[in-house]
């Protein structure tokens, strides 16, 4: 249970991700190059992490038969999200987004024209000059 | 308490007694009634809505409701739990002879919990975007009905429930707001690391 969980909310976040991603226009953290093609991408995962965890019901057990109680319900969310996010920055990351770059704006913006690892890279290189 | 008993009995039987006329509303409660479908969209809502983008202070003051949100969650439980300390009241099934439709939880049925969680966080989406917050407040709705339809919840216990759920996140949002060193400080180190 714990497992399938997990992987449920691995997907679903990841997907949801993308989702966002696009109506955002955060390319630097689509999965691939094409908006469209990430969308979709986001679409099947979280369709993909949904049917795995509940096509065989509702999945009805009691956290005293092996069910998740409220807390493991939290802890194990917090840990899908996190893992799905530092995913996403590194599969994102592999490709590389052409185009003008300039000063490489404050927080979530700079992810608009730039992977997360241009703008690591880019900071570094900033702080050596 | 002995009207609103009435009426939660009354509710219950009502509800009970019509089961076997609505096979489609007993499929969608099955899955609603859980302790997984309703809580995980709301949740992965309230997560999308931190790296969605509007203006700058918008988005900083989404993203303090998204951290005044969860700290809601928590004081509503905890709410719940001093509660549950004190009052303990049976689940309808144990008290009536009923059709379940979920497994026999053993904790107290006052508050309902699952209501406590669904409309903190609804409220949450509900300051972020109206659609979302209605889409949130219709599954915390949901939720709840499906408690009550399924027999493991009186209807005074639910709307208790999101009574608590909906305090405890505009409680926590009005902290947070007041006093928003600390959640600014939070969004702060996730800029720059360019997560906010």
């Amino acid at each position: 249970m714990v497992f399938d969980y997990l992987l449920m909310i691995y997907l679903t976040s990841a997907g949801l991700l993308q989702i966002v991603s696009f109506s955002s226009g955060l390319r630097g953290l689509y999965f691939f190059p094409s908006s469209k093609l990430s969308l979709l991408s986001g679409c099947v995962l979280v369709t993909l992490g949904c049917y795995y965890f509940f096509s065989d019901g509702p999945n009805q057990i009691p956290d005293t038969q092996g069910g998740l109680d409220g807390n493991q319900q939290l802890i194990l969310f917090s840990i899908g999200c996190l893992a799905s996010l530092i995913s996403t920055l590194i599969i994102s990351s592999i490709k590389t987004i052409s185009g003008p770059k300039g000063n490489t704006p404050q927080g979530l913006d700079a992810l608009r024209n730039s992977t997360y690892r241009e703008i690591i890279t880019s900071r570094k290189k900033n702080k050596w000059e | 308490m002995g009207i609103i008993e009435f009426f939660d009995h009354s509710i219950t039987i009502w509800l009970d007694s019509n089961k076997t006329n609505f096979p489609l509303i007993n499929l969608f409660v099955k899955y609603f009634v859980g302790d997984y479908l309703t809580p995980v969209i709301l949740s992965l809502m309230l997560y999308s809505s931190w790296f969605n983008l509007s203006c700058q202070n918008d988005r900083i003051n989404q993203q303090i409701i998204v951290i005044a949100s969860i700290i809601g969650v928590a004081v509503g439980n905890l709410i719940t739990l001093i509660l549950n300390l004190y009052i303990f009241r049976p689940r309808p099934f144990a008290d009536l002879e009923l059709h379940l439709l979920f497994y026999q939880p053993t904790d107290s049925s006052f508050p309902a919990n699952p209501t406590v969680v669904g409309f903190a966080l609804a409220l949450g989406l509900l300051k972020w975007n109206k659609i979302a917050g209605f889409m949130g407040m219709f599954l915390a709705f949901a939720w709840g009905f499906s408690r009550v339809y399924a027999g493991v919840s009186y209807t005074s216990d639910v709307v208790a429930g999101a009574i608590i759920g909906v305090l405890a996140t505009s409680f926590s949002i009005v902290c947070a707001s007041k006093f928003d060193y600390y959640p600014k400080k939070i969004i702060k180190l996730a800029r720059r690391i360019y997560l906010a």
